[in-house]
């Protein structure tokens, strides 16, 4: 009989080497390169919005990058949000509020909550008004009218609000176009296609073994530094099937249904906030601001944006962040983003701010002076 | 399923575990890693195991039918054509069809004759290159007689896809690793020991090295030839042929530590090329595999032609003006360009590959003429650092390699063109060349690196070090793996030949 000794002795050896490795690069990645960390997700009982545990992890170092490049410490507050302040409700605070809603940009970790556009807006009023950040990964158009629902529900009231929209914000929270159900609400089109109704998300908890998982900072690096695909396939043989080339929004075919639809959004909105105005703040194409496409493309989403806007000028105002941020690159050249990751940099904050608030100005909407950075 | 995937981690030890587990039956051990492979194979498309296996069994049968000594020359000369014709006529349908087509149209298109044959829609069978050759290998050497052919299905078709070497080599030969399937496997600690050193060694060159110069040398072939300087698209050249360089030896030595762990010995496939002093010798260390197949198989066979031919004509004159027994220098160039064709076509199918091969054939005739000395040994084997002449010659070698790999890297002849009329005519009038500098200095990493490590088989052949020092080494290469590694591109050069 053939002694298997020696293969369990090199199996040994290898599980004692990656023990040892999985030490040391637990210390590394917890000093010399901290390891992304952020806290737990969490889902309102309500609205059933996703925000974070106030209370567990709820302050930390949010690295990014392979080299952790970005290191901005976040603080969760007792609402749920990644701000640097608790949210007062209208009646505990004398100054008029302008909510930002938005995706992960409005959530806000790439930058610190004094360099976050809510603030930003908030010095830009020399303390006018206050600004508040409602913001969380995954956010669309569909999400919104929930987060109005529950800024109405906990008495925020604001003068404003300010939804930060991107591509795919439209046809992205419809199930009509293949979206499916998840943490998020998605809308559907009634059957006989006069209105929509929303789809609430699915009930979300955190897991233990998620917790867990968290704990190690080389699941975190890899997961979130590093956005390894540890389950990943190899690349397919053939590209994807189904994988639309066109987005739904550059097809005539749909736009009455996305028109429609963002005609509901705001209808759902104001209905939830009918004291409020509302700023459509469109995203830009920056990689196309960067190799200095002449003109600057426009979203697919922004033509139904500005539609909007024009059926409502007394509510409703579209802020085109394409030509604003077309400018000042091509004056200064200073990326809104960074290299190693799409969301806006602090600069880009700052920008998007000084338009917004323009708006604002020049409809009498808000007052006060702008420049106080 | 590719050698730089999470779950390659997982599958390699539950296979060793797995196959040493059933160490008392050969042929269970046979089956496990013939299922193993197909897995493998199908972790990328199941679609092509067909092909694959059929492929395989095509060979299997020639060499049965060829077994029977009494078999007349001339019908087992018939059996060997038709394995071979089967292996490649699917080479050829999945993976020249179009060029072929292609080529003749547009040819047919210049005089006037526009013809539309159409082209196939086919999806290039991973690593069919490769298996092919190695398959074809079993019925050359039966028939030559340099091996008895197997009754053992199992055996055989586990040696054509043992999956370290499966989807990108090395080719192996059926007369020096199928025994190795016919005989009981013996686990030798030291050498499965040192396979996984050459395992870290690869990954690394793979995911350190490779991945994270692909970025910089595809900034440079994508955009305009003519934005980057001459000498931006010399070094971003030398860095491609730094990363071609890790990504198929990383392959390789994979390949070749993980066949450790099952017992197996592959043949080496790369040897130090960079430190070759002539560029025969930088073909006799880079792609050992495929370069020795071409030699056994086809240039020796048109050697002998050649040979056979001048005697029998020299045999017609007479005596006093029969001439030298050796024939001509330049039929020997002749066939040598033939053989860099024929690899220059086996890389893929497109003129830049033809070109680069006849580049090749004719740097190597020229070094035939000039009677180039091709050392046998690695340059400064007993010193630290190569004379003056030898530096020269190694620059001379990578100089020229480098220049031939525009070839290799470019989309069309074309492209291929305007880069060298850049080199030419602007070396230094283009793009600043600062943001290929950092990759520069990680591309001499491994060259550093491999220098100290010439005399050995592999990068990491550290055995003689210390425990501590090992283990540092070990920990160190992982941790650089973990924070440098590129965790985007996956896909290893070598896959699409």
């Amino acid at each position: 009989m053939t002694d298997l000794r020696p293969q369990l002795r090199l199996l040994v050896r290898a599980v004692v080497f990656a023990a040892l490795f999985a030490s040391v690069a637990e210390v590394v990645l917890r000093t010399a390169l901290p390891a992304r960390e952020s806290p737990y997700p969490r889902q309102e009982p309500l609205e059933r919005l996703m925000t974070f545990d106030p209370i567990d992890n709820a302050r930390g170092t949010f690295t990014a990058g392979r080299y952790a490049q970005l290191r901005v410490p976040y603080s969760v507050n007792a609402q749920g949000w990644n701000a640097g302040e608790d949210y007062l409700p209208a009646a505990s605070r004398p100054e008029p509020l302008v909510a930002v809603l938005g995706d992960s940009q409005v959530e806000g970790f790439y930058v610190a909550w004094s360099d976050h556009i809510a603030q930003r807006l908030e010095r830009a009023s020399g303390g006018a008004c206050v600004g508040y950040a409602f913001g969380g990964s995954g956010y669309r158009l569909a999400q919104y009218p929930a987060v109005t629902r529950y800024m109405a529900r906990t008495g925020m009231a604001p003068e404003v609000v300010v939804l930060l929209l991107d591509v795919g914000d439209v046809s992205g929270s419809l199930r009509t176009f293949g979206i499916k159900p998840g943490v998020q609400y998605i809308a559907e089109q009634t059957p006989d296609g006069a209105g929509f109704v929303e789809v609430p998300p699915t009930p979300y908890q955190t897991t233990p073994t998620r917790r867990l998982l968290r704990q190690s900072a080389i699941a975190r690096y890899l997961l979130f530094n590093a956005k390894l695909d540890l389950f990943g396939q190899d690349a397919p043989a053939e590209p994807a099937l189904g994988a639309p080339s066109v987005p739904p929004e550059s097809q005539p075919e749909n736009t009455a249904t996305l028109d429609a639809y963002v005609e509901w959004s705001v209808a759902a909105m104001r209905a939830a906030l009918p004291e409020a105005r509302f700023v459509l703040l469109l995203d830009a194409d920056r990689r196309a601001i960067y190799r200095g496409d002449t003109p600057v493309p426009v979203l697919p989403t922004t033509p139904f944006f500005e539609r909007a806007c024009a059926r409502h000028p007394d509510v409703l105002a579209c802020v085109d962040l394409a030509p604003v941020f077309d400018a000042r690159y091509r004056a200064d050249g200073q990326r809104f983003d960074f290299d190693f990751n799409p969301h806006w940099s602090a600069h880009g904050h700052a920008v998007a701010a000084e338009a917004v608030f323009d708006a604002l100005r020049a409809r009498g909407w808000l007052t006060g002076p702008r420049g106080a950075e | 399923m590719h050698f730089n995937s999470f779950v390659f981690a997982v599958f390699l030890p539950t296979v060793f575990a797995l196959y040493w587990a059933l160490h008392r039956s050969l042929r269970a051990q046979n089956i496990v890693i013939l299922l193993a492979s197909y897995l493998f194979y199908a972790w990328w498309d199941w679609r092509f195991l067909g092909l694959f296996i059929g492929s395989a069994m095509a060979d299997f049968f020639v060499g049965v039918y060829l077994a029977r000594p009494d078999r007349p020359p001339r019908a087992r000369l018939v059996a060997l054509v038709t394995g071979l014709t089967l292996n490649l006529t699917a080479l050829g349908v999945f993976k020249y069809f179009n060029f072929f087509v292609g080529s003749l149209q547009d040819a047919l298109g210049l005089v006037g004759l526009p013809l539309d044959l159409g082209t196939l829609d086919l999806i290039l069978p991973l690593g069919i290159s490769f298996y092919t050759f190695q398959s074809m290998s079993y019925s050359l050497d039966v028939y030559r007689g340099l091996l008895k052919p197997t009754r053992d299905p199992v055996a055989y078709m586990a040696y054509v896809a043992f999956f370290p070497q499966l989807v990108a080599g090395p080719i192996e030969r059926a007369e020096t690793l199928l025994p190795a399937f016919l005989a009981p496997r013996t686990f030798d600690a030291a050498k499965a020991r040192d396979g996984l050193r050459q395992i870290l060694w690869g990954l690394t060159k793979k995911v350190v090295i490779a991945d994270n110069l692909a970025g910089p040398v595809e900034l440079a072939y994508n955009g305009d030839p003519g934005a980057l300087s001459g000498l931006g698209h010399a070094i971003a050249t030398s860095l491609f042929f730094v990363q071609v360089y890790c990504d198929f030896s990383g392959y390789s030595d994979i390949a070749i530590g993980s066949a450790r762990l099952f017992g197996f010995s592959l043949t080496r496939n790369f040897a130090f090329p960079f430190f070759s002093t002539s560029l025969t010798e930088f073909w006799r260390r880079w792609h050992v595999t495929l370069n020795t197949w071409l030699r056994d198989y086809v240039f020796l066979v048109l050697e002998m032609r050649t040979r056979r031919k001048h005697m029998a004509r020299r045999a017609k004159r007479p005596p006093e003006a029969q001439g030298p027994r050796t024939p001509p220098r330049w039929r020997t160039a002749l066939n040598i360009f033939i053989v860099f064709l024929l690899s220059g076509l086996w890389h893929g199918a497109a003129w830049t590959y033809v070109l680069m091969g006849a580049v090749t054939g004719v740097y190597l005739s020229i070094e035939l003429f000039l009677g180039t000395p091709v050392a046998r040994q690695i340059v400064a084997f007993d010193r630290a650092l190569p004379t003056l002449r030898e530096a020269l010659a190694i620059l001379r070698v990578n100089v020229l390699t480098m220049l031939s790999l525009v070839l290799f890297r470019a989309e069309t002849v074309t492209q291929a063109g305007l880069i060298y009329a850049q080199m030419l005519t602007s070396p230094l009038a283009g793009s600043s060349v600062a943001p290929l500098l950092g990759a520069c200095l990680l591309a001499l990493a491994p060259i550093v690196l491999e220098w100290f490590q010439r005399r050995r088989q592999h990068g990491l052949e550290i055995d003689h070090w210390p425990t501590w020092a090992r283990w540092s080494a070990y920990l160190a290469l992982c941790l650089v793996i973990l924070v440098h590694g590129n965790t985007r591109s996956r896909e290893f050069v070598y896959f699409q030949f």
